[in-house]
């Protein structure tokens, strides 16, 4: 895993106030903006999720078109645009996922849920060029093996617990601890990077 | 039952997808009251889940991507008359079609065919779904839905297919498996028309799609669907 140099660039909160702002009066040049601040890590997200470019191309145009669509909804003030691109792009890429091998995720909510703009309030100025995503790396590297898989497996392919365990041929109350652990392990040390 | 009791724990297995019943409904049911607590607890975990999609490797999108992209916010007439020229394109191919079937075989089931699907063209409420520009030699369509009358296909740069195999259309929708919506092959320029005739719900539809399959069909893709065609609200 390697962290993106581009993201520590200008990802600045002030900006992209801006950026949706013009985003909600339908401005083509805004979307170009958009896109090329966040496009290549969304980009780069739904390939490691979905390992076809020319699928994730498809997905990422379709994550910009939802983005899109749907900024009427969004606070231009107090939103956080970049972790909503990122968030509608990896639940593109787990629906398809989802939809191709004709998974049916009785334990799974539906992604949709969890991007609706509203929701992307209050959250970290600048995150994704945050200290807490520079943390984020050295807490993920922290974790042991059967922990960092259990957190790619839902995170980057969506899988549940039950789907984990039995990929990983384990039993459930194990994978279920490893989830729990791994997600305290990364709290723990993102925490530590929280502004007072 | 998901282990631990901690709030944070629950709220980041939520947005991950993980969170089991009854702890879900729990949680839903907080956001619904608009719950200050729980509101805190989510933009957390939202957080966190944004963050995790750094972790991705850096890999480069083409410039083609970007100019697909940007193609959504292009004026309404523009793409209105690239619409327009995909409709005209497409009457004409299926003129065309109902002109060489007739005169090659006379097969009044062709004309039918054809016929039905200048009936659907015409309908005031079938849909142009939105796809990508007809650039460079990559496969391009155009997806018309209608919900009472199917769903017809009308694409270009198709990749030969080799013996034995053809292409099978799919609605993916939001939920469960891709429902299969008929064979075809495309000519030898690569263009093809197909119509799947038949009422298709809309609402539940997520995307068409296109998968190369055996001769005679696959119940579910078993091989890489493309040229997928959002049906967008």
């Amino acid at each position: 895993m390697f962290f993106f140099p581009f993201v520590f660039a200008a990802l600045d909160a002030e900006g992209d106030r801006d950026l949706a702002t013009r985003l909600q009066r339908r401005d083509p040049q805004a979307l170009a903006a958009l896109y090329d601040k966040y496009g290549r890590i969304a980009f780069a997200l739904i390939v490691r999720i979905v390992r076809d470019h020319g699928i994730a191309e498809d997905l990422t145009q379709e994550t910009f078109l939802r983005v899109w669509n749907r900024m009427a909804g969004f606070d231009a003030e107090r939103g956080a645009l970049g972790a909503w691109v990122l968030t509608v792009a990896r639940n593109r890429a787990i629906d398809y996922l989802r939809s191709v091998d004709g998974r049916t995720r009785q334990n799974a909510i539906e992604l949709s849920a969890t991007e609706t703009p509203a929701v992307f309030v209050d959250l970290e100025a600048n995150l994704i060029n945050s200290d807490r995503a520079r943390q984020l790396k050295g807490a993920f590297e922290k974790l042991n093996e059967k922990q960092r898989m259990v957190i790619e497996l839902a995170y980057f392919e969506g899988l549940s617990q039950t789907e984990m365990a039995e990929r990983m041929k384990q039993p459930l109350g194990t994978v279920k601890t490893w989830v729990r652990t791994a997600l305290q392990v990364l709290r723990a040390e993102l925490e530590q990077a929280v502004p007072a | 039952m998901n282990p631990g009791s901690d709030h944070n724990g629950l709220y980041e297995l939520y947005v991950l997808g993980l969170l089991e019943e009854p702890e879900r409904g729990r949680i839903e049911e907080d956001l619904r009251r608009n719950d200050p607590a729980a509101r805190a607890l989510l933009r957390r975990a939202l957080e966190t889940n944004a963050i995790l999609g750094t972790l991705a490797p850096e890999v480069a999108p083409s410039k083609h991507l970007r100019r697909r992209v940007l193609s959504i916010a292009e004026p309404r007439s523009s793409r209105l008359s690239w619409n327009l020229a995909w409709v005209a394109l497409s009457a004409c191919l299926v003129a065309g079609l109902v002109y060489t079937g007739v005169q090659r075989q006379g097969l009044q089931g062709e004309l039918e065919q054809r016929n039905a699907t200048l009936e659907f063209l015409r309908r005031p409420e079938t849909r142009l779904l939105k796809t990508g520009t007809a650039e460079e030699r990559r496969p391009v369509a155009k997806v018309f839905v209608n919900g009472a009358r199917g769903v017809l296909l009308v694409a270009a740069n198709l990749p030969a297919l080799e013996a034995g195999r053809t292409y099978e259309m799919w609605v993916v929708p939001k939920v469960g498996g891709p429902r299969p919506m008929g064979l075809f092959k495309p000519l030898a320029d690569g263009t093809a028309i197909h119509l799947q005739a038949g009422a298709v719900n809309l609402d539940e539809a997520a995307a068409v799609a296109l998968s190369v399959e055996p001769d005679g069909g696959s119940p579910a893709p078993t091989t890489t669907p493309f040229l997928i065609t959002p049906v967008a609200e």
